[in-house]
């Protein structure tokens, strides 16, 4: 049962035993196993549910319906860093690029040394990401759905010697229509839209939607429910108080929104991490124009990523948006956009994604406003350029008529010549244009309250009954698409959880 | 799109807006409003900004300009000239899709690309 804004003129007040805050890779992930072990659960979303036939490349219809705040969302730094994230039933699998990847071993390795916690590791976490997977539907692309932006990646790090790891894909018969990014409309991509959320409704959950959570509703130093007001859609003012009481409360809205709702409580002791360690695997784009038809908006949205420079932690893939998303990231007005633009077909997005070398931070301002930190280090600098220029020497390898750059004061280079010239004297970090969609680890996962936000099961420390499953569990970032390490945190959280709370209902 | 936004980021784009048409003057670039400038004039009065040196003027066009400019290209006479058609494209990846489903296979004529042994 899905429900919505008028639902809740009839009465706010719902009793659950679990209500889930959020429906993306955590929340829904975590409500489905939990609603399948026969539990009733309660998922509250901010945003609308949208039928998959919905979906179209329009960005004036779409960015307002599943984005937060119409993508006006930005991390403060130096330079800032414009985030994008979903708000919708499905949340951010929405929107993203459907990338399957699981945290690489090192990584996992890494997890179970620093927390303690040896079923973080690779064997630990092993059957979750089994489980994930199949859920899922993780795959190669088939041959058919491979665009020309694809292929120009593949022979240019071919030709560059360059290792290039195709991509595991969330997706079912997926044909290459690109607008992952505003809404798969053929439902090949196996969001949590079209994957957890149907399993969880027929295992008896109901979605509140259209209701921003405020606080936590805490009795007896326990969380036992939520509470926030529903979101009129006509007007988009709140204005019906809404409150879910239940047995545990499980947030899930991602590592900027759940250490913004925890806060308001103060909570987070006695490691006073909450909100700290937040990790964001910034990057930028390289646009490349090319003297021939390119048409990169046919094809998968990204078939494989170049891996030559993992060590350094850069990563490289193609990964075109429509022209209503390409415009905001063009670094023209005017005849100046045109110019560029009317050559939409022959135009290539590509991007560098750098693994973070530092943490910011996650906190409350005023009027509301969530208040993103983080600055990047002089190593980040040194990579992204090397990024970029490693990737338009690529593109002008393959032909490549002119590249935009990330670049506030360099935005075009015409030749390799032109890359030579670009260095961090010449291109102080403050210049550079960065981008983000993987936000992590805001309410780490650990064995000791002094060193971790939440304890093994994924309970706050500092207060019984809340569970944390998304991104904000991450210890450290983890240098790939994050969805499906979310999902399987989650799962995990989700099992110890459902064993927790039988265990007291038999009692 | 400004409904959608926390109220004081959508307070902050209208001041935004405004800003950058005073923005001649501030900068003592022109003595005219930007929307009073030639549009060669007003072009590179807002290019000189987006190309700052300061990220405050920077992520104030960046705003600015991603609002004006994604509602301009998501338009279908602005994609007609543009040669860009998605609708029928979508059309017949949703039949191909559908077909799979029902367990049949990709012909030839239904594979995207054709430059990589070219470019190989």
């Amino acid at each position: 049962m899905i429900l919505r804004h008028d639902d809740y003129l009839r009465g706010g007040r719902f009793d659950t035993d679990v209500v889930v805050v959020g429906t993306g890779a955590g929340g829904a992930a975590a409500g489905a196993e939990l609603a399948e072990a026969g539990l009733e659960v309660t998922f509250v979303e901010e945003g609308s549910h949208h039928a998959t036939t919905s979906f179209n490349p329009y960005a004036t219809e779409t960015v307002p319906r599943i984005y937060r705040d119409a993508s006006s969302t930005i991390i403060f730094g130096r330079p800032d860093i414009p985030y994008l994230e979903g708000r919708c039933v499905g949340g951010s699998t929405v929107l993203n690029g459907g990338m399957a990847y699981r945290a690489p071993e090192h990584v996992l390795d890494g997890w179970a040394k620093t927390t303690g916690l040896d079923d973080l590791g690779p064997k630990g976490l092993e059957p979750f990401f089994e489980r994930v997977e199949a859920r899922v539907r993780v795959g190669h692309q088939m041959e058919a759905s491979i665009g020309d932006d694809s292929r120009i990646m593949v022979a240019g790090a071919k030709k560059l010697g360059w290792k290039y790891e195709v991509n595991r894909r969330n997706q079912e018969h997926c044909v290459g229509v690109n607008n992952c990014v505003f809404g798969c409309p053929t439902g090949a991509k196996q969001s949590s839209l079209v994957t957890y959320v149907p399993r969880a409704l027929s295992s008896g959950a109901r979605i509140l939607t259209e209701i921003r959570v405020e606080r936590l509703l805490i009795e007896r130093g326990r969380a036992v429910g939520i509470a926030g007001r529903a979101v009129n859609p006509r007007t988009r003012k709140p204005d019906i108080d809404v409150e879910v009481r239940a047995r545990a409360v499980v947030v899930a809205a991602g590592a900027i929104q759940t250490p913004y709702l925890l806060l308001r409580h103060k909570l987070g002791r006695p490691s006073r991490r909450l909100g700290k360690n937040f990790l964001c695997h910034p990057n930028v784009k390289v646009l490349a124009v090319y003297p021939f038809d390119v048409n990169a908006w046919q094809g998968v949205n990204q078939f494989g990523q170049i891996r030559e420079f993992d060590g350094e932690g850069i990563l490289m893939a193609e990964n075109m948006v429509p022209p209503g998303a390409l415009a905001a990231l063009i670094p023209r007005v005017g005849r100046g956009a045109w110019d560029l633009m009317r050559r939409y077909n022959q135009i290539m997005a590509t991007g560098v994604l750098v693994e973070d070398s530092t943490t910011g931070t996650v906190s409350r301002g005023p009027f509301g406003l969530v208040v993103p930190r983080y600055d990047i280090t002089a190593y980040d600098h040194a990579r992204f350029l090397k990024g970029a220029r490693l990737l338009a020497e690529l593109h002008f390898l393959m032909g490549a008529e002119y590249v935009v750059l990330p670049f506030a004061q360099h935005p075009i280079a015409t030749s390799i010549d032109d890359l030579s010239r670009l260095d961090v004297t010449t291109v102080p970090a403050r210049s550079l244009e960065l981008l983000t969609v993987h936000m992590m680890g805001t309410a780490a996962i650990g064995a000791t309250p002094e060193s971790s936000v939440v304890d093994p099961n994924g309970q706050l420390w500092d207060l019984p009954g809340c569970y944390v499953a998304d991104a904000s569990l991450f210890p450290t970032a983890i240098g790939r698409n994050p969805q499906i390490t979310i999902m399987a945190l989650a799962t995990r959280v989700a099992h110890r959880l459902s064993d927790t709370l039988k265990v007291k209902s038999a009692a | 799109m400004l409904q959608y936004m926390v109220p004081i980021v959508a307070f902050s784009f209208v001041v935004g807006v405004i800003l950058v048409d005073w923005a001649p003057l501030f900068r003592l670039s022109a003595w005219r409003r930007i929307q009073n400038l030639d549009r060669d004039r007003a072009e590179r009065v807002l290019t000189d900004m987006g190309e700052s040196r300061s990220p405050l003027v920077r992520t104030l066009i960046l705003g600015v300009r991603g609002i004006v400019l994604s509602t301009f290209y998501d338009q279908d006479e602005v994609h007609d000239a543009m040669g860009w058609r998605p609708l029928p494209f979508f059309s017949a990846r949703v039949a191909l899709r559908n077909r799979l489903l029902a367990g049949g296979t990709a012909e030839p004529q239904d594979h995207l690309g054709t430059r990589l042994d070219e470019s190989a």
